[in-house]
């Protein structure tokens, strides 16, 4: 409010005579330096702190904005598909391979493997069945099977 | 007096006797199994299960890839009781494997992965027991795997039937280098000669294991069983892949009528199947090979053909990795003829004998060529499925 009360004042002193200018050639000429100084300065601050380009024109753009929200709206759509894809895919898989050794080994498993791949599919899938199946612990010597056995009847003792 | 003891000896005898029946038979031992398959389930249990690594290291030293090493040597040590159990089943000339084959489809044969693991475990001792220069007991585990191998062929599976095939070419690449020591004598050659032509005697021929697949698949061909192949076949169900597009639609909406039809071609093509056998090899391995073509062909216009051309057997490669396996034993039993000639001779003969086991690719008797260091036994026709043509070293001593 101070600053607007204060522009109206100086307007008033402008046209209540108590701006005393007399224009000639000189003054002209300060008018003129003082103008082509000031634009100079403005280029310098312009170059320093260059304007938005036709980029951040159109990023502003209403038009602009609603198409990228859209281009966002679309990717995020397309990349959830896709991961819904390769979900189905991976459960695709993890049917595809039988739960237990016993199936790997079927009549009809061992019979379609050989149609599709050879004598190669058919020991793919007992090597398959056998590391189903599991490695069976180490053998152990009558001596350690004593101590486990004893070890086991001290320790149902305690309780 | 005289007749009372008589009547007393009598008694005493018969209760004698009566004590005796009953005291053998209360420690008479049950007998032993006459099944070797039971034995051969008992060693699947016994031998240790090595990992990865020490799988392929047993596997590769079966083969002949590797030499052995004292980590594989300290494994098949392990193995020993599982090994024994192998050669009594050997011993016995019945195996009946108790495959369910009313199952069908389903029906377990699981023995067959372990046959696998158990023949590489007793060709690698073949190997180690020939690296310490102890031939006959590589010969004799040579046998053992060789009837491991028979006895798989006992069943009437048609993949029993390639891993029998797969076995016995195994085998013959050990009996080749450990002929090739020529070390062994001429009754050890001929006892292996005769021990040879026994196994042979129990060899099914190819088509007694088809029948069993042409049963097995035909059990399918109704409309309420025919739904029970896609698991196997359909990707969308999680089976193999290389079906036509349109298998699914076919399969479910198969009626009785589709059935009747399809059964009607399938029989017809399994009767085509089976002429080919009569023929030589390469005769019979076009014929397969074309009757496959054909129903493949007959099936884009005609869906008569559908379940033929969907269950029929990859035939004429069954047929030729016979061909191949049973060609391989040839050589090794004309080898050992040659080896028990130069046994008696003391050299090797410039021609082949007459009457010699044929190089069955082309029923002609296998080419003979000496070489430096031993002879070589080659095909004179080609394995038309593998593109090659075989040829055996043997190697003898200067």
């Amino acid at each position: 409010m101070k600053k607007a009360k204060s522009t109206e004042k100086h307007i008033k002193d402008i046209y209540t005579n108590k701006l005393h200018v007399t224009a000639n050639s000189s003054l002209d000429k300060r008018v003129l330096t003082n103008s082509m100084n000031a634009l100079e300065k403005l280029k310098d601050v312009m170059s320093a702190n260059p304007q938005p380009g036709i980029w951040s024109t159109v990023a502003r753009s209403r038009i602009a904005q609603l198409a990228a929200a859209a281009v966002i709206i679309i990717a995020t759509c397309l990349f959830f598909i896709q991961q819904q894809q390769t979900r189905e895919i991976k459960k695709q898989e993890i049917t595809q391979t039988p739960k237990s050794p016993a199936e790997l080994t079927t009549f009809a498993s061992l019979s379609f493997a050989y149609r599709q791949g050879g004598m190669e599919m058919v020991e793919e899938m007992c090597d398959k069945a056998l590391k189903m199946a599991g490695p069976r612990p180490a053998s152990v010597s009558m001596q350690e099977f004593f101590e486990e056995i004893n070890n086991g009847n001290s320790e149902r003792k305690e309780l | 007096m005289k007749a009372n003891n008589r009547i007393k000896l009598v008694c005493c005898l018969w209760i004698g006797l009566t004590i005796l029946i009953l005291h053998s038979s209360a420690f008479a031992l049950p007998a032993d199994p006459d099944n070797a398959a039971l034995l051969y389930y008992q060693a699947f249990c016994v031998y240790e299960k090595p990992d990865d690594s020490m799988k392929d290291m047993v596997g590769d030293l079966a083969k002949g890839n590797i030499e052995p090493n004292p980590t594989i040597a300290k494994y098949i040590e392990s193995c020993r009781p599982a090994i024994k159990l192998a050669e009594n089943a050997g011993e016995l000339g019945k195996c009946d494997w108790g495959v369910r084959y009313s199952d069908g489809l389903d029906a377990q044969a699981s023995y067959l992965a372990q046959t696998r693991m158990l023949t590489y475990i007793i060709l690698a001792d073949a190997r180690i027991a020939l690296s310490q220069a102890d031939y006959d007991l590589a010969i004799e585990r040579c046998l053992t795997a060789r009837k491991l191998g028979i006895d798989v062929g006992q069943d009437p599976l048609v993949v029993g039937y390639l891993v029998e095939k797969a076995i016995e070419k195994l085998t013959n690449k050990c009996v080749q280098e450990i002929l090739s020591a020529d070390v062994m004598d001429l009754q050890t050659l001929q006892q292996l000669q005769e021990q040879l032509d026994e196994l042979d005697s129990r060899i099914k021929p190819v088509e007694f294991f088809l029948e069993t697949e042409q049963e097995v698949m035909a059990m399918y061909i109704t409309p309420e069983k025919i739904q029970q192949v896609l698991p196997w076949i359909d990707p969308e169900e999680g089976g193999f892949v290389n079906v036509p597009a349109n298998t699914r639609k076919y399969i479910l909406d198969a009626d009785a009528d589709f059935c009747r039809r399809n059964r009607a071609y399938y029989d017809r093509y399994w009767c085509e199947l089976f002429s080919a056998f009569n023929l030589p090899y390469h005769q019979a391995y076009n014929k397969l090979k074309e009757l496959d073509k054909k129903t493949a062909e007959d099936y884009k216009e005609n869906p008569d053909a559908f379940i033929a051309m969907l269950l029929g057997p990859a035939a004429w490669k069954i047929y030729s990795n016979g061909i191949q396996s049973e060609t391989s034993s040839n050589a090794v039993k004309t080898a050992i003829e040659l080896y028990i000639i130069k046994a008696q001779t003391g050299k090797l003969p410039d021609t082949l004998p007459t009457g010699m086991p044929k190089d069955l690719f082309t029923g002609k008797d296998f080419e003979y060529e000496k070489t430096t260091d031993g002879f070589t036994l080659r095909c004179q026709g080609k394995d038309l499925d593998k593109d090659e043509t075989y040829e055996y070293e043997f190697k003898v001593k200067k």
